[in-house]
């Protein structure tokens, strides 16, 4: 990235809607500087959402192709991080509602080689957790990321999700009460 | 508050998500409830640990940006592509229009055929401003991917 970072130098101290307008203003590396910042994370969240790195890697781009098509158009100030939380989730949730119609199923569980591999890396009681958050309905298991991984507040939630605050309690107590329930 | 009304809110309570009544009234059943106080303790650890896997990062793949700069430059072409292909027939109607169509008639009715096609360039304004943008992000995703491959 060194030719582009040489032309087109920017402060990487701005707040994230700076460089959104900056973006819309036509500098690259205001965009680049926001892959920089969140594509990792996303990416993370993307990962123990899906279950499944080549998904993860796949919807992180999509979300990142759609920020550059969109957030030109978008109208007003955007907080690009809820933006970017909204379109995963989105992307996720959808990809499996469509697999859930072809196989009437949730989605699938760690497989077994990457488990095998996870162990060796984790601790077991952060394996034992990654199981638990797996076989989670997604919806609860999307509040719990975005929540406690994520570490994102009732109202951030709410804007991703689409919901009021009083919804997320209601569906954050109920993923808290079916976490408890599959860690026996 | 009832037992059952902690239950409900404990979670919002150990997130710190309750308003200053509703903490006051929680934690005042919590100093004469053991039963609630441990599930406090249980729903706190259970939090922990969660919020614990933020320190277990999941490093995306190297060529995750190399793979997005790829797929935004192909996307960036198939839209320059759409774009002047549009920018050049609205052009090339905006011309030929007045001339083919409107050379047999009236003065008036070739002075409104002229006046739709000025109104077709305007309309092309923003569309051609919208390519030359484009252009510039061509070169910018070429740039990188080029980069990125001579690392």
């Amino acid at each position: 990235m060194k030719a582009v970072s040489e032309t087109a130098q920017i402060d990487t101290k701005l707040e994230d809607a700076e460089l959104v307008e900056s973006f819309r203003r036509g500098r690259m590396a205001a965009y680049e500087e926001l892959f920089e910042r969140h594509g990792a994370r996303i990416y993370g969240y993307l990962r123990r959402l899906s279950s499944d790195a080549a998904l993860a890697e796949d919807f992180t781009q999509e979300v990142f192709l759609r920020a550059f098509r969109e957030l030109r158009r978008l109208p007003g100030p955007v907080n690009f991080a809820a933006w970017a939380y909204r379109v995963a989730t989105n992307l996720c949730h959808d990809h499996f509602r469509r697999m859930a119609r072809r196989e009437a199923s949730e989605p699938p569980p760690i497989p077994a080689a990457e488990d095998a591999e996870a162990a060796l890396l984790r601790r077991e009681e952060s394996a034992q957790l990654e199981g638990a958050l797996s076989r989670l309905p997604l919806d609860y298991r999307t509040a719990l990321l975005l929540k406690y991984v994520e570490g994102l507040s009732y109202r951030q939630i709410g804007a991703v999700l689409l919901l009021s605050e009083a919804a997320v309690t209601s569906l954050l107590h109920r993923a808290r009460v079916e976490m408890r329930r599959l860690l026996g | 508050m009832s037992c059952a009304d902690v239950e409900r809110f404990l979670g919002a309570y150990a997130d710190g998500e309750l308003n200053p009544k509703q903490r006051r009234d929680l934690e005042a059943h919590l100093r004469g409830c053991p039963g609630c106080s441990a599930r406090l303790r249980e729903l706190e650890e259970q939090n922990a640990a969660l919020a614990a896997l933020r320190g277990d990062e999941l490093q995306p793949p190297a060529a995750l940006k190399r793979n997005l700069q790829r797929r935004l430059r192909r996307k960036v072409v198939l839209t320059l592509a759409r774009v002047l292909i549009l920018a050049v027939g609205l052009a090339l109607a905006a011309v030929f229009v007045p001339i083919v169509i409107a050379k047999d008639l009236p003065p008036l009715a070739r002075a409104l055929f002229g006046l739709s096609g000025l109104a077709l360039c305007a309309a092309l304004a923003p569309l051609l401003w919208r390519a030359l943008w484009d252009v510039k992000n061509v070169v910018w995703v070429r740039l990188a991917v080029k980069e990125e491959d001579g690392q």
